[in-house]
């Protein structure tokens, strides 16, 4: 036996109550070829990145299990057959899952401050710095572009 | 002076807690580009070790929609 994680997106129209069961469903399909969940997350609904089957967001659920490294291709390809999960990624974990990770913030309430969770200070911040300037130069592009359209503007009202 | 480049130290190596996760989208984010570009090494200053597991957790997340496989930069 060996352990996995699997990160898959359910169908947006998905509520809750049916999310629900899909993630029963999935379990008790892991349990029937001979694996053993470990633990569940639903990370709920999020934007997906780049838009999967014309969905732009998905519920995201990660599993813990542990199962017989034969049987998991298997599982993928059950994973593949499932009209109502848009995605799927199992991964192989090297050592007993220990707990559930942080799981990603949603990006409403994005903080950049947040990005490395506990050890962001250790951090080298000059870096920091570089991303920083790079972002201020963008806003200065717009602000000249406004700026630019502001007098083009102008101009045209004056020739008017 | 604007030219004299200081030594860059690996992020990963100077953090030995962290480890790279491509569920970690958002610390993944730093070392790509505005068109969603894994940025090389040689300029992020990360070690090849580290760079090895960094593409492999981007890569990963964007099979997953985690992050975009590329920005659309014409459409701002």
């Amino acid at each position: 036996m060996r352990y996995y994680e699997i990160l898959f997106i359910v169908h947006p129209n998905y509520e809750q109550d049916r999310l629900n069961t899909v993630i029963k469903m999935v379990e008790t399909h892991i349990a029937d070829i001979g694996g053993n969940v470990l633990a569940v997350d639903d990370w709920g609904k999020r934007r997906l990145a780049y838009p999967i089957e014309k969905q732009k967001f998905g519920n995201y659920v990660l599993i813990y299990f542990e199962a017989e490294p034969s049987v998991v291709i298997e599982l993928q390809h059950w994973f593949e057959l499932q009209a109502q999960i848009l995605a799927q990624l199992i991964v192989r974990l090297n050592e007993k899952p220990d707990g559930l990770p942080a799981r990603p913030s949603d990006d409403n309430e994005e903080e950049e401050e947040t990005l490395l969770i506990d050890n962001s200070s250790d951090f080298d911040d000059e870096s920091d710095e570089i991303f920083d300037e790079e972002e201020d130069e963008e806003e200065d592009n717009e602000s000249l572009e406004e700026e630019n359209n502001e007098i083009t503007e102008d101009v045209e009202k004056e020739i008017v | 002076m604007a030219f004299i480049s200081r030594k860059k130290v690996c992020k990963f190596c100077e953090n030995k807690r962290y480890t790279i996760d491509y569920k970690d989208y958002k610390m993944l984010r730093r070392f790509i580009t505005e068109q969603g570009k894994i940025i090389p090494r040689r300029v992020t200053g990360t070690c090849a070790k580290h760079q090895r597991e960094l593409v492999k957790a981007i890569k990963r997340a964007r099979n997953i929609a985690l992050l975009p496989y590329s920005y659309d930069v014409t459409q701002n």
